[in-house]
């Protein structure tokens, strides 16, 4: 069975800035979240994905379909969530609705109309007059109610308060009860992937640095605590990066089996946040 | 295709409304030629909806929600074309019935009655500013093509009088001739045919710059 999502040796330039070779794949039934700083390529990625922008090199596969050779057919099946509310300022949700439900093959207009009460959108109001969390919802029923079976999200949940971003973390676990779907979402708000994500990609100046279950993160990165004086030179490049203070050291590694092995009881290995990770992942660049 | 054009219509209530008060005022007060009235009411009230429309989607960045729906870009292109033809229609439209109610409340007031061949070179005129224009539109975008628009527009009127006094230039002389022993049929044919050139290979140009632009 192909994967949901495929993503190989991308490439794409910019003036000073490029996505390099990278690779991913997201299976049927699961949540990958995107992870990486502001400006790593998350957003690049999501467009390459889309097809809002052409790649240089490389291959992308949704539903096992080239992106760009099936684009239409794709895109049926696709339910899209950004950032920024794309849909028209001046127009209410119900001429969201009409315009929009037309477009898709699948359009179930009742599902729209029951994701629409349980949001409590107002279908009379202008879009400009809704706050973020109401656009928010309204992206999300409109990407529910054709049947879609991957979401795409890029940044959902950024300026939202923590109810509504809980609330959304509820939908997306609700959708992805059918094992034929999956979610593809980026953010760098990563304490909601703690809640939810079974993939993690993390995506850090263009590259990909790792992807894969988040159990087999937390498996093998540990935030390490310990005095200063046993960072010697053998020991650093064992690190990500190391932050000092007056105190001791507090440093990442990506193997916390071998860091106990060596330093034994000298030092105290904590369970990184994704959070954590891209942090230090930052600093050591 | 029908809905892109239908969001047009539904984000354009306010212009649509402008556009009427629009055509009243040039037939109350430009009592010229109303020949020439009908001609400039047209092409004035089409610019101002492609341009209003064009500019709700820059506002919108409607590129990027438009392309992540399940639509070609030759759809999205496509719509803009018909759209000039639908927004002639209303043009022509209000034009009627504000002429029909401005003369059974003052019959004095001077109207052009609508022939074809008002309408047909109304049409050229709108067919001939968007084809330059859409393919300018589509390969750099709204905020960067608003200057070209706004030289069609008006070049388009500064142009037209500057062409008649050029009357007697051997060129012209020789297609007038030549128009002026076909009959008005065949006229006809020429001029569609030749907009129907202008617009194909427009349409073509704007799809492939389209095609190329990122978002």
């Amino acid at each position: 069975m192909a994967p949901i999502l495929e993503v190989r040796n991308l490439r794409k330039e910019f003036e000073g800035f490029s996505l390099k070779n990278i690779s991913f794949v997201l299976e049927k039934g699961y949540i990958m979240g995107f992870i990486g700083p502001n400006g790593a390529g998350k957003s690049t990625t999501i467009k390459l994905i889309m097809n809002l922008i052409h790649k240089d090199e490389g291959e992308i596969k949704v539903f096992g379909l080239d992106n760009v050779r099936y684009e239409k057919e794709i895109k049926e099946r696709i339910g899209f969530v950004f950032d920024e509310n794309y849909f028209y300022d001046e127009l209410t949700i119900s001429e969201v609705k009409r315009v929009v439900a037309p477009f898709y093959r699948n359009w179930d207009d009742k599902l729209f109309y029951k994701y629409i009460k349980e949001f409590s959108l107002p279908l009379k109001k202008k879009i400009k007059h809704l706050s973020k969390g109401m656009k928010m919802k309204l992206s999300l029923a409109i990407a529910l109610s054709h049947h879609a079976e991957l979401l795409i999200m890029d940044e959902p949940t950024s300026g939202l308060d923590p109810i509504i971003r809980s609330e959304l973390l509820d939908i997306l676990s609700s959708f992805i009860q059918d094992e034929n779907r999956g979610v593809f979402f980026s953010t760098h708000i990563t304490s909601d992937l703690d809640k939810i994500a079974d993939y993690i990609t993390f995506i850090n100046d263009g590259d990909i640095i790792f992807s894969c279950t988040k159990d087999e993160i937390f498996e093998n990165y540990g935030l390490v605590k310990g005095p200063k004086e046993l960072l010697h030179s053998s020991i650093q490049p064992l690190f990500i990066s190391v932050k000092e203070n007056q105190f001791g050291f507090e440093a990442l590694t990506k193997d916390k089996q071998k860091i106990k092995r060596i330093l034994g009881d000298k030092i105290i290995v904590d369970k990184p946040s994704l959070e954590d990770i891209i942090v230090y992942f930052q600093r050591g660049m | 295709m029908f809905q892109l054009i239908l969001k047009d219509i539904l984000l354009l209530k306010k212009t649509l409304l402008f556009a009427a008060i629009y055509i009243i005022v040039m037939m109350i007060f430009l009592k010229q030629d109303s020949a020439v009235v009908f001609l400039i009411s047209i092409i004035a009230v089409n610019y101002m909806l492609i341009l209003s429309a064009c500019a709700h989607d820059d506002k919108n960045k409607a590129d990027i929600l438009l392309n992540s729906f399940p639509l070609t870009r030759r759809t999205v292109v496509m719509a803009r074309y018909c759209s000039i033809f639908v927004f002639t229609v209303i043009a022509i439209a209000y034009y009627l019935v504000i002429a029909y109610i401005l003369q059974m409340i003052n019959p004095s007031v001077q109207v052009h009655s609508v022939s074809l061949e008002s309408i047909i070179v109304a049409l050229c005129a709108v067919i001939f500013i968007n084809s330059i224009y859409f393919p300018v539109l589509f390969k750099v975008g709204f905020i960067h093509s608003r200057l070209v628009s706004f030289a069609l527009f008006f070049g388009t009127f500064a142009l037209v009088p500057k062409f008649f006094e050029q009357a007697n230039h051997p060129f012209i002389q020789n297609v007038v001739h030549y128009l002026y022993h076909l009959s008005k049929v065949e006229v006809m044919v020429i001029v569609i045919a030749v907009m129907i050139l202008l617009l194909t290979i427009s349409f073509l140009l704007s799809l492939q710059f389209y095609r190329k632009r990122e978002f």
